[in-house]
């Protein structure tokens, strides 16, 4: 009995999941939805889950030298680069960048998390297209949208954690060194 | 050179468009404004369903439906109650022959004013005794018995039937006897009499019977008035329907309004624009749900204290001392006037004044208590004074209703101008 009924189910998740195929093969997304699925944190969401994705969104465009936001000042938005270089500046008064990021990065994502205020100075190097979410937006799509919710944060977990251990790997490696 | 021109020239241009969509859409404004106060208090309710996987459709239809239900059983079990009440003082003030008598009590109005008054939907409701819940057609008290079969005949009878009874003198007297005889009438016409006879020179009975006929016409117009504006009722009503369509798509398209204003913000006030309108929408959803929850508590409580001491239209009163408490401070006040009126008016035990103040002290004990700190949270702190001059300034300009909302609009303003504050500071804009 017990068989029968996990085949039944079986049966009835793999149509869901094919009727999910044939669906999203025919939704259109627009120029910002195919520019979220770029983004590694949006990957792995469906085409109907980047439509709900893409209502939180705001799209702002950027002049080059412009400021996108200052350090010290309270963090309310990631930003994620679709077109154009970012520069960051740690310290007010420095005249080099300290980091330079390109297309696919996001800015001001770690604050999201700790909540405290800008950690550095983001300036448009370029002329810059850019998508921006709010961090109450985030937090409401991620609790209102559990499924989307889980992928998201998932795959926010994944990207850290492998930023977090190619920095380990650094780091033994410069204590190998230095013995 | 030619591109800053250019945008002066375009931003002008949306100017003067929002200008045009102002003058065009002014009618309606004050619907879409309800529409959006209305949004702003369903909204956490939506976003609570749709975080169950809900889609935001389906959980607004829920919202709605809810909402309906619950409408559709008070309107079941308790709108009944209030309607008796309501009614019960009306007919305990004007009674359907005194309603009858006044248009025999005024020979001297003009053809206009007797053509309005012999209207034959009105002289169904005027004829309409309350008390015998049968149908009075004549001044001999000719009685028919199946009201609902005789109501056309009535429509068709129009001046004919009415006219023996406009001059029935003894109907005329009947009624304002009866209409002296609520209590506090009665004893201020012992009153009046007896000064009357101390003071010969002075005829001063006369002179207040003319004053309390006055006041009936006065009271006989309410029903007219109802009719002759039947255009603005219908109005208002289309305004009631207006409000739950508008805050539905309010509700559905949130982010879509909020990314088309975001387009008008430059990039310097983006996160400030955010910050900002995140902490007004959930200041003044907050607010207005926790002041909804709190009339319907007090409400509720004196409805069941004043059932319990026994004071009549308990429900009614309940009711207005619930929207009363809306004004800091002052509100309950109205809610201890309005029982005490009850208690005096319909010639109840003196007594029972006690009970009643001590009553509603029990119901604003639990308010300030246990329903205000849980349902509010923090006191809204307004000075005393502050709150009575808002409320005075509050009803020259809009009367009784600006009287019970400006109080929560200055402090939803007061609060929105501290928050915009702190965020122009920490942006370091000011």
């Amino acid at each position: 009995m017990g068989n029968r009924l996990e085949t039944v189910f079986e049966f009835f998740s793999m149509s869901w999941q094919w009727f999910k195929k044939k669906r999203d093969r025919l939704i259109n997304l627009t120029e910002t939805e195919k520019s979220l699925l770029h983004f590694s944190v949006f990957s792995s969401l469906g085409k109907m889950q980047i439509k709900t994705v893409s209502s939180f969104v705001y799209e702002r465009s950027f002049k080059s030298n412009e400021v996108i936001y200052q350090r010290g000042h309270p963090n309310m938005v990631m930003y994620f680069i679709v077109s154009g270089e970012v520069d960051l500046y740690d310290s007010e008064d420095s005249d080099k960048p300290d980091m330079t990021i390109s297309r696919g990065s996001l800015v001001g994502s770690i604050e999201i998390f700790t909540g405290s205020t800008r950690a550095s100075t983001a300036v448009a190097k370029t002329k810059c297209e850019m998508l921006a979410i709010s961090k109450y937006d985030f937090r409401n799509m991620i609790k209102n949208n559990p499924r989307i919710g889980s992928k998201v944060l998932y795959s926010f977990c994944e990207k850290y954690s492998k930023s977090l251990y190619e920095k380990i790997l650094a780091e033994k490696e410069n204590a190998k060194k230095e013995q | 050179m030619l591109k800053k021109n250019s945008k002066l020239i375009f931003n002008i241009f949306v100017l003067l468009l929002f200008g045009v969509a102002a003058v065009f859409y002014w009618n309606i404004l004050a619907s879409l404004l309800a529409g959006i106060v209305f949004a702003f208090i369903l909204n956490p309710a939506v976003s609570y369903i749709e975080s169950y996987g809900v889609s935001r459709i389906i959980s607004i239809v829920a919202v709605y439906s809810i909402i309906i239900l619950t409408i559709f059983i008070t309107m079941i079990f308790v709108i009944p109650k209030v309607i008796t009440q309501g009614e019960s003082i009306f007919s305990f003030i004007n009674q359907s022959e005194a309603v009858q008598n006044v248009m025999g009590s005024t020979p001297k109005v003009d053809k206009n004013t007797i053509q309005v008054k012999t209207n034959p939907i009105i002289n169904i409701y005027m004829n309409y005794d309350k008390k015998q819940e049968r149908f009075v057609i004549d001044g001999s008290e000719q009685i028919i018995n199946k009201p609902k079969e005789e109501i056309i005949e009535l429509q068709e009878a129009d001046t004919a039937n009415i006219a023996p009874l406009t001059h029935s003198d003894s109907l005329k007297n009947g009624s304002l006897e009866k209409f002296m005889e609520i209590p506090i009438l009665a004893q201020v016409i012992d009153y009046v009499n007896f000064i009357d006879d101390k003071l010969t020179f002075v005829d001063i009975t006369d002179e207040f019977k003319k004053v309390v006929e006055g006041l009936k016409e006065e009271i006989v117009q309410v029903p007219m008035i109802v009719i002759s504006n039947v255009k603005k009722i219908a109005s208002t009503f289309a305004f009631v329907f207006m409000i739950p369509l508008i805050s539905f798509f309010i509700l559905k398209d949130k982010n879509l309004f909020s990314k088309m204003f975001n387009r008008f913000i430059p990039n310097r006030f983006f996160e400030l624009y955010i910050t900002i309108t995140h902490k007004i929408s959930e200041l003044v959803s907050s607010f207005l749900r926790a002041l909804l929850i709190e009339i319907f508590i007090v409400a509720v409580l004196t409805a069941i204290v004043l059932t319990i001491i026994g004071v009549n239209y308990s429900i009614l009163i309940g009711l207005l001392a619930g929207f009363a408490n809306m004004v800091p401070y002052f509100g309950p006040f109205f809610g201890v006037v309005f029982a005490i009126g009850s208690v005096i008016l319909t010639g109840q035990d003196i007594s029972m004044i006690f009970y009643v103040i001590f009553g509603m002290w029990g119901v604003q004990i639990i308010d300030n208590n246990i329903v205000y700190p849980i349902v509010i949270g923090k006191s809204t702190n307004i000075h005393p004074l502050y709150v009575f001059l808002t409320v005075v300034a509050g009803g020259t300009m809009f009367g009784v209703l600006g009287m019970i909302i400006s109080v929560p609009v200055v402090y939803i303003v007061t609060e929105i101008s501290k928050e915009m504050y702190s965020s122009l500071k920490k942006y370091d804009i000011i």
